[in-house]
């Protein structure tokens, strides 16, 4: 009996580390990863491109595990998909902005969504998102660097 | 059993003093994300010292069905896994359910820890209370500012104390103030210092809201008195008003506004979340769009409620995501539709019903506090839910269900 109540007991404190770990220790690290790493990723913006792309690997590496956080947390695909677009893997980019529209939907998200899917050269989905944005927050049409796309979406304003 | 007993105690206590204080500084979400993290783990270390307990021979607890401190909060919980079940975005409103299963775990451990315990239950959240009530007024009167100055950010939206924005803290503190209010016949010291800090908080709907409760926590030992409390907090208001400047300015350009019209502006430009919560009730009246749910849907309400009220358009914060109403009545009717919000003011109800079932002549000091407290925390519950978000915020929740528990747990001697 006392032989399975130290095993019970044993079970139980690992449950208990492990529930800590999973709902407690890793979205506080993820969180501050992706904060750093935004800010990294925004003080990197002005430097040579090797320590931009440096900055952006680092960034990517400090995010791996935080796919299924709880509770989920929007920054963390945002900055993530900022590295990736840094690094100009824009499907990445894609796929974690669009992951990120699963957690809350933001005019940032949809403009950095439409940015990339011009770099991959897909006009009609960089279109829609970025009309998106811009109908939530017309403010960020001056945002956008190509003309032809500026005048698009202020004709469909 | 004893020392599980007091191991829980510690971690209740531990718990709400120090989810008023802890912070993470180079994270995104400087105060929320680690005090939701903090209850979190709270509630997981409760779980595993409860069933510690049981593995090593403790009674496993047999609760009360139809005692309403049990019934009310799992019947609340048991609706919001209802409205998750229905939700317009299950996986959102799924990982709403981990802090909420968190409160209703620390409320259940909070009910029972205090039972059989007294003034600390009081002291230990209040002392956590004034410690931000000091470190707002430092903050407001350029004193200190503890974590820097950002410069195109005015000073009042940065002085937030250990709590989070300034709204934040006057909620936190009015309720604190309320507790401190209570606790006034026996303990005389706290109550003063946390009304200074909520007053420097400059939180209008807190302000009013801790009046109710005052004016409450007055009737229910005398209408007369209730009615002159009434009257010498109205008073109180108006000079308060005259001679703070930065409530005097508010005011004078609340009224500005009113008289142009400009009621978006009134309500500090929360119109649009307002409208775009009301439309997601009224196209999921029944469950609503499900807990947690509400930024994710504000994109396309908000641009909805923009065609209803084309004015809106011109708002100052038309690029704002909001991520919470700041109306908890609107929220939970948009989160939970009529179910949610029934299951709401049920609770509340409940919480109020307490001072009334405890008898006025009660000998016991922690009775008569429950009997002061239960009503006009319910009351300050929902004036301050008009244009706050207590249930969103978890220090703000935190210490309002840790009151709420502590009533429940003296309402018998």
């Amino acid at each position: 009996m006392r032989v399975l109540r130290i095993a019970g007991l044993l079970v139980l404190v690992a449950a208990t580390a492990y529930s800590l770990h999973r709902f407690v220790l890793l979205p506080l690290r993820c969180s501050r990863a992706a904060s750093m790493g935004a800010n990294a990723l925004e003080s990197a913006e002005r430097r040579p491109d090797y320590d931009r792309r440096r900055a952006a690997v680092s960034v990517r590496e400090s995010l791996r595990g935080c796919d299924c956080v709880s509770p989920a947390n929007v920054q963390i695909f945002m900055t993530r998909g900022g590295a990736s677009a840094a690094l100009d893997d824009h499907r990445a980019a894609i796929a974690d902005y669009q992951r990120a529209l699963t957690i809350d939907r933001r005019p940032e998200i949809y403009f950095a969504l439409g940015m990339s899917y011009l770099q991959i050269l897909d006009r009609p989905a960089a279109i829609r998102n970025l009309r998106r944005a811009c109908a939530f927050d017309p403010s960020r049409i001056t945002a956008i660097p190509y003309e032809d796309v500026r005048a698009e979406m202020v004709a469909s304003e | 059993m004893v020392r599980i007993d007091r191991i829980r105690t510690s971690i209740v206590l531990a718990g709400i003093f120090a989810i008023a204080l802890v912070f993470s500084h180079d994270s995104w979400d400087v105060f929320r994300l680690p005090k939701t993290l903090l209850l979190q783990a709270e509630a997981i270390l409760l779980v595993g010292v409860t069933l510690a307990a049981i593995l090593f021979g403790a009674r496993v607890p047999r609760p009360r069905w139809s005692d309403p401190a049990v019934a009310v909060p799992l019947i609340a919980f048991a609706t919001m896994i209802v409205v998750t079940i229905t939700s317009t975005h299950p996986a959102l409103s799924v990982k709403s359910l981990g802090p909420a299963a968190a409160t209703l775990v620390v409320f259940f451990a909070t009910v029972a820890a205090a039972r059989d315990r007294a003034w600390i239950f009081v002291g230990v959240p209040l002392a956590a209370a004034v410690v931000n009530a000091i470190l707002v007024v430092l903050e407001e009167t350029h004193l200190w500012m503890p974590f820097g100055e950002q410069a195109g950010v005015s000073h009042h939206l940065q002085c937030t104390a250990l709590v989070g924005n300034p709204n934040e803290v006057g909620s936190y503190l009015g309720a604190a103030a309320l507790a401190g209010i209570a606790a006034w016949p026996t303990r005389r010291t706290v109550a003063p210092m946390l009304i200074i800090g909520l007053i420097a908080s400059r939180t209008m709907t807190a302000m009013i809201a801790f009046a109710a409760g005052v004016v409450v926590m007055v009737a229910i030992s005398s209408w007369k008195k209730a009615i002159r409390a009434a009257a010498v907090a109205a008073i109180a208001g108006a000079i308060l008003i005259a001679v703070v400047a930065p409530l005097r300015h508010r005011a004078g350009r609340m009224v500005r506004l009113a008289q142009k019209g400009d009621y978006n502006a009134l309500l500090t430009d929360r119109v649009t979340p307002f409208v775009a919560a009301s439309l997601m009730f009224a196209d999921h009246p029944l469950t609503g769009v499900g807990p947690g749910a509400f930024a994710w849907h504000y994109y396309d309400y908000k641009l909805r409620a923009q065609e209803r009220l084309p004015s809106l358009r011109g708002a100052w914060n038309r690029g704002v995501n909001y991520g919470e109403v700041h109306n908890d009545h609107l929220q939970v009717l948009a989160e939970g539709g009529i179910l949610g919000y029934a299951a709401f003011l049920v609770a509340i109800g409940a919480l109020a019903a307490i001072s009334f079932t405890i008898p006025a002549d009660a000998s016991d000091a922690r009775q008569q506090f429950a009997r002061r407290l239960a009503a006009s925390l319910a009351v300050f519950w929902l004036v301050l839910s008009l244009a706050q978000f207590p249930l969103e915020t978890p220090v703000v929740r935190s210490l309002l269900i840790h009151f709420a528990a502590v009533c429940v747990a003296w309402r018998s001697s």
